[in-house]
């Protein structure tokens, strides 16, 4: 279990340090970075909050609804953002 | 109070009842009734144009978008010759139709990685933005 645990944190680590670098290219575009972003923050969030969950299950509560909240604002966020780009 | 359906109104109590619980990761009796008493208290959500078994199958296919957004980033990280572009996608319900279906729909496909929402195209169709593999 500890195992599958430090897999999670490693995968989810790794989209989050992908998914943030491109923030840091000029030339890609901003639609670029929102979706690059949705894999750092929903996707790589979700897998490491999934990883403290298996580490300490006895704060599941919490950490499920921070999984619930992550995603809600990231996708409306994600989607005011395009919105306002496509504009 | 009469017109309420008494299955959506469960549903209504039970969804709010869920959220207390798990923000207050107590689930003693006196907890309980806490819950259930602000549960009723707050006001009735006006969903119109609401058809409950429809619901229920966007609510299972919104589940199964979260191991697809898990899929579908390992694709992008992956993808060789990027191409964005944009593309009409067919949505679940027309303009006018449920709100909270409309607003499913939208998130299903805003949250997996490789699709983005951007706005209505017409009434019957979102304009996507995606990530595709150049030919």
């Amino acid at each position: 279990m500890l195992f599958l645990s430090y897999l999670l944190l490693f995968v989810g680590l790794f989209f989050w340090i992908w998914g943030t670098f491109p923030l840091l290219i000029k030339r890609d575009s901003l639609l670029y970075k929102l979706h690059t972003l949705t894999v750092a923050d929903t996707v790589g969030s979700g897998l490491i909050l999934i990883a403290l969950i298996i580490r300490d299950s006895s704060h599941w509560p919490i950490l499920l609804i921070s999984i619930i909240t992550l995603t809600l604002w990231n996708t409306v966020f994600g989607y005011l953002l395009g919105n306002l780009v496509d504009n | 109070m009469s017109l309420i359906n008494p299955i959506r109104y469960l549903s209504q109590i039970l969804f709010r009842l869920l959220i207390w619980c798990l923000l207050t990761s107590n689930f003693r009796i006196s907890n309980l009734i806490i819950g259930i008493t602000i549960s009723v208290i707050l006001p009735n959500v006006r969903l119109p144009n609401l058809n409950l078994s429809f619901m229920a199958i966007e609510l299972l296919k919104t589940i199964i978008a979260f191991p697809k957004s898990i899929k579908e980033s390992v694709d992008l990280i992956f993808l060789k010759n990027k191409e964005e572009v944009f593309v009409n996608q067919r949505s679940s319900v027309e303009e006018d139709g449920s709100q909270f279906v409309n607003f499913l729909d939208l998130f299903r496909i805003t949250l997996t990685p490789l699709s983005l929402v951007t706005r209505r195209k017409d009434r019957k169709s979102w304009r996507v933005h995606t990530i595709r593999d150049r030919k």
